[in-house]
């Protein structure tokens, strides 16, 4: 590609040649005067004014701005793109897109694109050190990077290679699972724990769902949003900002976020917690709907004589379960079939589809008064109180919207749990107008590894990880298991630690953690430590600053072929991901065209299972061809992965939903749509131990138990060990933690906060100039500019204005942003958007790319690297980070 | 209670000091030509060189505001598109179509004027060229004030008081600096032999001072009424008003304190000649430079302050 | 064919204050990146905790009794049979007295050559490993990579230093058939286009419906962009 371009043209030449390009209508001086350049446009130009051949192509992709992962369309002119709309197909977004894939635009055109493979000249790594990258060609590259993962097999060492995944399409196992377990390291790290694992902790273990929700909002009458934002952010945004209209014409909504978010903006109620006492606001819910007698008795039942015994500051009167009183021998007795509401509430309490509502109110609510929770949370008791009541009086038509909000925080993993709990209390999970699931759909998984894994990579690729995961203080639930989710920001520790091992050859894809981790400055000390890494980006960001080779990824939108999966509006859908422009560089697809060369170069050097996994696993499922190139490999992969969606040969054909007609038929349409959610068919099926809805986790009490027993504690044990405060029984029900704090309140007299940009293309927006020229949509914010916002009231205290320098100092760092005198928040807390303060990522980013001086400030310089432990996530909510603020 | 309003209009001044002296050289030239034609009609022949400089001027300074006028366009080759397209409902539109004629009738004014015995286009007399360019030359005097007043959206401006101050200017800034250029001449080449000394060809030009010491008057009293009528006027005018204060208030204080000291000047010479005293020849200079200066500085002040609360849009204005 | 009377009505209750109005149009219309045809106003006003946020979209009002055009010295600003108000690149000489004369402060004024971060960047960041905005630009053999030529169906395709721009009502798109750009990408549709001539259309509707209200009623500029319910209500 890049010899096709023309090589330098001066100053004028361009002016003069972009004048007669320009000129729509006749009468222009300009092209008397233009010289030779002018044939480089006129082509184009006689075309320009053809309606018919300016109007271009539509074309099918998937925008992956957000995890929304919308079916998009691309208007293509002359092969280049030049406009973006929703897929009118989708039943998802329903031809809808937020502001941000016109970004995009911005992205897959930007100048500072990594257009050819970089090696690092400088061996010296660090923030400030210029890498010294020279171009070279993808064949050194990779020659480069095989000979080190040789040199790590024939050293007996594979576990010392690890692979860091961010964003992804579903071919993603191609890479990031592949590579890692035929290589022989078990060191495959997601990004997932800096994202929201500890949001998904919630309804996991009161409704056994490890995943985001949907929402009925067409049908509800409530939505009660925890730091959910949703017509900015979340996970159905455009879906979201179409329905908000006539759904608030039907509806209440109350938002509970610390600052005035968009959504809260649009809402009825605005509950401005003080940041990390969510948990202390939703038991305080639970306790009004108890004790008021409004929760849903057709869902979780009532006392046998009608009598409400929730009365505030009295346990009601009922025999322990007797399962939440013995050992987790009996567990197994509960799945077999002990009927869990004759077992819990035999005597006092009938309950129907919920388990343990008794044990919640005796153990954690009965106290939980809205006068109690009004001093925690700054939130008034009458607000409190009528905010519970309106939520449980719309009954199953009800939304508790958990967001990462008011569960990524240090002990956010019982808020989690809380929040969710709401739902139960009112019957509105898989209910009309209530939180739903994901619909199945007819893809596949990638084929088995084990027959390619040789006895080292069988052996290395068991131990354990980087990320700590299943340590004491990093039980990292998910699926219940003790390790079985990842502890994305724990792997810089392990790294510096060299523990379990150290890392020596790492690749890290569509994923900047030197940027997006809470403590950021560890990932840019273990970065510098690490004698070989490959930033697989489409920018050079701040991790390609660290990285010996940098290779350049094919845009996701324009550029690469893949899939992704999701939900939005009750339908789950699959999405390609297509290549509908050719790009304008050197680059390739990062999930299949680069593993593909890999996998070559390591045949070359003797190591040829990756080569045959590739090949021999994956053949054109219409054909039976296997593949010969990346190219081809990628189609074929794609294909095998999507069958079911398009191929009426396969079993899962139109079971689910949409039946493609063929493969051109998917690429045309760009989408698969699942049939509509179905209400009710998980009611007591629930992949809960007891199959209910569990406001007594049982399913929490087995995980715990066996996170306790892996190192030889106690429940109470595990729970000093990953900060909680709460002892006991408390463990297993959904509880109010306190907010954790790091900084002396008197030095850092400022709770911080931050939120996302609506405009944020996850970190990935900032080089874009319309984003930095849009930026004041996010309430508060300034375009071009990087606000730290503070209340009037406290920037009178300080002195302070509008637009003033201000150094924010925190115990990890400091970083500087523009004053904003705000209304939007409370005194005493400070808020900054998160996704400016680039240092690198390009020259719109950074105030100065060359010298790494970033625009603004990046948050997590600030934010100290606290996790919730049980879910393994960071902690980038809740205030974790106490702050002073003063006069650059 | 702050109240964050956050609307990005294009940023900066949209008509620069360069309008402003546009409309300055062309309300002195203005004032220039009329001065030159009355001179030329009704005052005794010793007057006739003042009457020439009067009338060069016209043209001149007419001309170079225009030139800087477009030299602001930015698309100056289009200027013709004025020519072939009509635009009665644009004031600007028959503002260039005035000024240009007046350009060139004031200029063949000054041309018979100065050189009475070419015979060139003989027919085209100073009498007859003077008498319509008169109309013209009261019209783009108006034209001046005119163009801003109905740009309606900009409080300062659309306003009676913004005409009246600019034919008022005129009148003040043209005799002013005719009576200027012409002192300097005098100094530099000295009196022609018929003009006599400067003390009785002053006294000769009484009903000049009068206009100036009228026209000055009433400009300050316009000057008031402009700003009573936006200080007591809804907010939007009040904003207006405060906003070009606050960016322009020592300018126009300085303006009205020149004028106000032109003014006693214009008393005192009065005075002077009622009583047959001397006037030094310095103070006339003084007075017309004061009334120049701050007859300029009104203008830049009305131009560029008038651009500084321009009317926006705000939820109050939905409705 | 009988004359149409565009106009626009923007139902505040269900805007979200998104801006992909803002930028779509961008896009569509090769809008340089420091201009905003289409706009918004916000307002926040009240203290903590009664704090209230307010968004108004804004764009060229194609008043039917426009100050623009009425005081355009070469009548480049002009209003179409459609009741569109519209801007003739070849008449313009770039006096700005459209500028001046909106009360709404939405056209904008090419002081330099448009697009600078396109058309004058050539220092890359990493020589060799990454562009400038002008080899982008050649290797997309267009002015700006991203550059729309239906656009320049009906206007200058990008307007030339010296010009005067503003939202047009995406008059090419009409003319084919298509609505504004900004109406298709409102996420929210809470952007409502349509011809007042016919009753049935949907804003004739929209405002049959609700309480219409314009900006700057007093200025007597007759909008044809309406708002109507509130933004937080
Ligand atoms: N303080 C704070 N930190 C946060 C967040 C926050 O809200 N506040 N958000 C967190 C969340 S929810 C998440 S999910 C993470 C995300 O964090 P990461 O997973 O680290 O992702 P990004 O920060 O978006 O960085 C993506 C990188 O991939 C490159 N890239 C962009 N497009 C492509 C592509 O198409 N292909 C390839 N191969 N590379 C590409 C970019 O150059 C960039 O270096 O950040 C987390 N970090
Ligand atoms: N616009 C946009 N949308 C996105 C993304 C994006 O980058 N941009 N990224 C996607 C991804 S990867 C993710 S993970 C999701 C997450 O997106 P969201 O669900 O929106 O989660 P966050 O943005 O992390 O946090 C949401 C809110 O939490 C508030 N908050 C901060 N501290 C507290 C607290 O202590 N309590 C409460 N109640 N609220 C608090 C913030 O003010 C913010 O409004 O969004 C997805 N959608
Ligand atoms: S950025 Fe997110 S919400 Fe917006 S279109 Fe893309 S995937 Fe959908
Ligand atoms: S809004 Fe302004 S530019 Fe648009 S028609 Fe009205 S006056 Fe003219
Ligand atoms: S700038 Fe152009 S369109 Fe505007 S008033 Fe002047 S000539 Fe007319
Ligand atoms: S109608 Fe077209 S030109 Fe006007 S604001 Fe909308 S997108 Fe922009
Ligand atoms: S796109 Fe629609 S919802 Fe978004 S700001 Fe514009 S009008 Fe409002
Ligand atoms: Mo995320």
């Amino acid at each position: 590609m890049t010899d096709q371009i023309p090589t330098s043209k001066n100053d004028d030449g361009w002016q003069i040649s972009r004048r007669g390009f320009l000129q729509g209508s006749a009468g222009t001086v300009a092209a008397a005067t233009a010289g030779p350049a002018l044939n480089f446009f006129t082509a184009a130009s006689a075309q320009a004014q053809q309606p018919a051949e300016a109007a271009g192509k539509w074309m099918a992709s998937t925008c992956q701005g957000c995890t929304s992962w919308c079916p998009v369309q691309v208007k293509v002119v002359d092969g280049r793109a030049v406009h973006l709309r929703g897929n009118p197909l989708a039943k998802a977004n329903h031809g809808k897109i937020c502001p941000r894939p016109h970004l995009a635009l911005q992205q897959v055109y930007d100048p500072d694109r990594v257009r050819q493979p970089m090696k690092r000249t400088n061996p010296e790594k660090g923030r400030g050190k210029d890498p010294g990258f020279v171009p070279i060609s993808w064949d050194e590259a990779m020659d480069m990077l095989a000979d080190r993962i040789m040199e790590l097999r024939n050293d007996g060492e594979p576990e010392k290679f690890a692979l860091f995944r961010g964003r992804y399409t579903y071919l993603r196992d191609i890479l990031y699972s592949a590579v890692p377990k035929i290589i022989g390291s078990p060191n495959n790290i997601s990004h997932s724990a800096i994202c929201a694992e500890a949001e998904k902790f919630g309804p996991y273990y009161v409704e056994g769902l490890w995943d985001y929700r949907d929402y009925d909002l067409e049908h509800t009458r409530y939505v009660l949003c925890w730091g959910a934002d949703p017509v900015s952010s979340n996970r159905q945004v455009p879906h979201a900002i179409n329905f908000w209209g006539n759904m608030r014409d039907n509806a209440t909504v109350a938002v509970v976020d610390p600052r005035l978010s968009a959504t809260a903006a649009k809402a009825d109620e605005w509950l401005p917690v003080i940041p990390g006492e969510d948990g202390a606001l939703a038991v305080a819910m639970a306790h009004v709907i108890l004790a008021e007698g409004a929760w849903n008795k057709t869902f979780v039942g009532d006392f046998v004589d009608g009598e409400n015994r929730f009365v505030p500051g009295q346990t009601v009167d009922e025999p322990q379960p007797s399962v939440a009183a013995e050992g987790a021998e009996r567990t197994e007795g509960i799945v077999a079939g002990d009927a869990p509401t004759s077992r819990t509430s035999a005597s006092v309490f009938n309950e129907i589809h919920t388990h343990g509502v008794v044990q919640w109110w005796n153990l954690e609510l009965k106290d939980r008064t809205p006068e109690w929770a009004a001093e925690r949370t700054g939130i008034p008791a009458e607000q409190i109180r009528r905010v519970a009541l309106g939520f449980a009086a719309a009954g199953s038509r009800a939304i508790s919207w958990l967001s990462p909000g008011a569960s990524m925080q240090a002990r956010g993993g019982y808020s989690a749990m809380a929040t969710h709990a709401l739902n139960g209390l009112v019957g509105s999970i898989d209910a009309k107008g209530g939180v739903v699931a994901k619909v199945k759909d007819p893809t596949g998984s990638v084929p088995d590894m084990a027959p390619y894994q040789d006895e080292l990579a069988a052996s290395h690729s068991k131990y354990d990880k980087i990320d700590q995961r299943g340590t004491l203080a990093f039980p990292s639930l998910n699926g219940g298991k003790s390790g079985g989710g990842v502890v994305t920001n724990a792997a810089a520790d392990g790294m510096l630690a060299k523990s379990p091992n150290e890392i020596k050859v790492a690749i890290a894809y569509w994923s900047n953690f030197g940027f997006s981790t809470s403590g950021s400055y560890r990932w840019e000390q273990a970065l510098s430590e690490l004698p070989f890494f490959v930033h697989l980006t489409t920018n050079a960001s701040e991790m390609s600053m660290f990285a010996d080779l940098v290779l350049p990824a094919a845009h996701q939108l324009f550029e690469k072929w893949g899939y992704i999966k999701g939900k939005q509006n009750l339908h789950s859908y699959v999405s390609l991901n297509q290549r509908v422009i050719d790009p304008l560089w050197d680059v390739k697809q990062d999930e299949t065209e680069v593993p593909f060369m890999l996998a070559e170069k390591l045949a070359e050097r003797g190591f040829d299972n990756l080569y045959r996994y590739y090949t021999e696993g994956f053949a054109d499922p219409e054909t039976g061809a296997a593949p010969t190139n990346g190219e081809e490999f990628t189609e074929y992969a794609l294909k095998m992965l999507t069958r079911g969606c398009w191929d009426s040969t396969h079993e899962d054909y139109g079971k689910y939903g949409d039946r493609l007609e063929g493969w051109e038929d998917f690429k045309e349409k760009g989408v698969w749509n699942s049939h509509r959610y179905e209400y009710g068919k998980r009611v007591d099926n629930f992949a809960t131990q007891t199959g209910k809805v569990e406001f007594y986790s049982e399913t929490l009490k087995t995980a715990l138990r066996g996170h306790a027993e892996r190192h030889d504690t106690t429940v109470d044990g595990v729970l000093e060990a990953t900060n909680y405060v709460g002892r006991g029984e408390l463990a297993f029900v959904p509880h109010f933690e306190p907010a954790l704090r790091h900084g002396d309140e008197v030095e850092y007299p400022f709770v911080f906060f931050e939120h996302r940009s609506r405009l944020n293309r996850e970190g990935r927006s900032a080089n874009c100039t319309w984003y930095q020229a849009h930026k004041n949509v996010d309430p508060g914010d300034e375009n071009w500019s990087d606000v730290l916002k503070m209340n009037p009231i406290d920037a009178d205290a300080l002195g302070l204005d509008d637009g003033d320098m201000v150094r924010i100092t925190s115990t990890t760092g400091t970083i500087t942003a523009q004053l904003k005198r705000w209304e939007g928040l409370r005194p005493g807390t400070v808020a900054k958007c998160y996704g400016q303060g680039h240092w690198a990522y390009g020259r719109v980013a950074a105030a100065n790319f060359a010298e790494h001086v970033p625009l603004g400030g990046n948050n997590n310089e600030i934010l100290y690297p606290e996790f919730e432990r049980l879910s393994g996530s960071t902690a980038r909510h809740g205030g974790p980070s106490r702050v002073k603020v003063e006069r650059v | 209670m702050e109240t964050t309003l956050l609307y990005q209009t294009q940023p900066g001044i949209i008509w620069d000091w360069r309008v402003a002296w546009d409309l300055s050289l062309g309300g002195l030239g203005v004032g220039a030509f009329l001065l030159a034609f009355s001179l030329w009609c009704l005052a005794d022949r010793r007057y006739r060189p003042l009457a020439q400089t009067a009338a060069v001027i016209a043209p001149i300074a007419v001309a170079i505001g225009l030139t800087l006028l477009f030299s602001k366009l930015g698309y100056k080759f289009h200027v013709y598109q004025m020519g072939l397209n009509l635009a009665p409902t644009s004031i600007m539109w028959w503002g260039a179509l005035i000024q240009g004629a007046f350009v060139a009738l004031s200029a063949i004014f000054a041309f018979r004027l100065l050189f009475p015995d070419v015979s060139l286009l003989a027919w085209l007399s100073a009498r007859l060229v003077g008498w319509v360019a008169v109309p013209l030359a009261v019209l783009t005097g108006l034209y001046h004030g005119v163009l801003l007043a109905v740009i309606s959206s900009h409080p300062l401006w659309a306003t009676g008081q913004m005409v009246m101050a600019s034919v008022l200017l005129f009148m003040v800034t043209g005799v002013a600096g005719t009576l200027l250029v012409h002192m300097i001449r005098t100094a530099i080449f000295g009196a022609r032999l018929d003009e006599g000394p400067f003390r009785d060809y002053r006294q000769g030009l009484r009903p000049l001072s009068l206009i100036m010491l009228v026209s000055t008057a009433l400009l300050l009293v316009s000057l008031l009424a402009w700003w009573m009528e936006l200080r007591f006027g809804p907010a939007s005018d009040q904003q207006a008003l405060a906003d070009a204060l606050t960016s322009y208030g020592t300018l126009i204080a300085l303006a009205i304190v020149s004028l106000i000291v032109a003014l006693a000047l214009c008393v005192a010479s009065l005075l002077a000649d009622l009583r047959g005293r001397y006037f030094p020849a310095f103070a006339t200079a003084l007075l017309c430079v004061l009334m120049l200066g701050g007859g300029f500085a009104i203008r830049f002040a009305a131009v560029l302050g008038g651009q500084m609360g321009s009317s926006i849009s705000t939820l109050a204005t939905l409705s | 064919m009988s004359d149409k009377r565009y106009a626009m009505v923007i139902d505040l209750h269900r805007c979200v204050g998104c801006a992909a109005c803002d930028i779509a149009c961008k896009s569509e219309n090769n809008v340089p990146v420091e201009f905003h045809w289409s706009n918004h106003i916000i307002e926040t006003s009240g203290t903590f905790p009664d704090t209230r946020y307010n968004y108004i979209p804004t764009l060229c009002n194609h008043c039917e009794n426009a100050p623009c055009v009425t005081n355009c010295p070469t009548t480049a600003m002009y209003k179409n049979a459609d009741g569109l108000t519209l801007h003739d690149t070849d008449k313009c000489i770039g006096c700005r007295l459209c500028q001046l004369s909106c009360p709404y402060g939405v056209i904008w004024f090419n002081k330099e050559d448009p697009h600078q971060n396109f058309m004058r960047d050539s220092e890359p960041a990493i020589p060799g490993g990454t562009s400038t905005g002008r080899e982008v630009a050649q290797a997309t053999d267009a002015p700006i990579p991203y550059y729309n030529p239906a656009r320049a169906t009906t206007y200058q395709g990008i307007r030339d230093r010296g010009m005067v721009e503003k939202c047009t009502f995406c008059d090419h798109r009409l003319a084919v058939g298509e609505d504004p750009a900004c109406v298709v990408a409102c996420p929210a549709d809470a952007r409502i286009f349509g011809d007042l001539n016919d009753m049935e259309s949907p804003p004739s509707k929209a405002l049959a419906e609700h309480a219409p209200r314009v900006l700057q009623r007093d200025q007597g500029t007759k909008p044809h962009v309406f708002y109507v319910r509130n933004f937080n209500e």
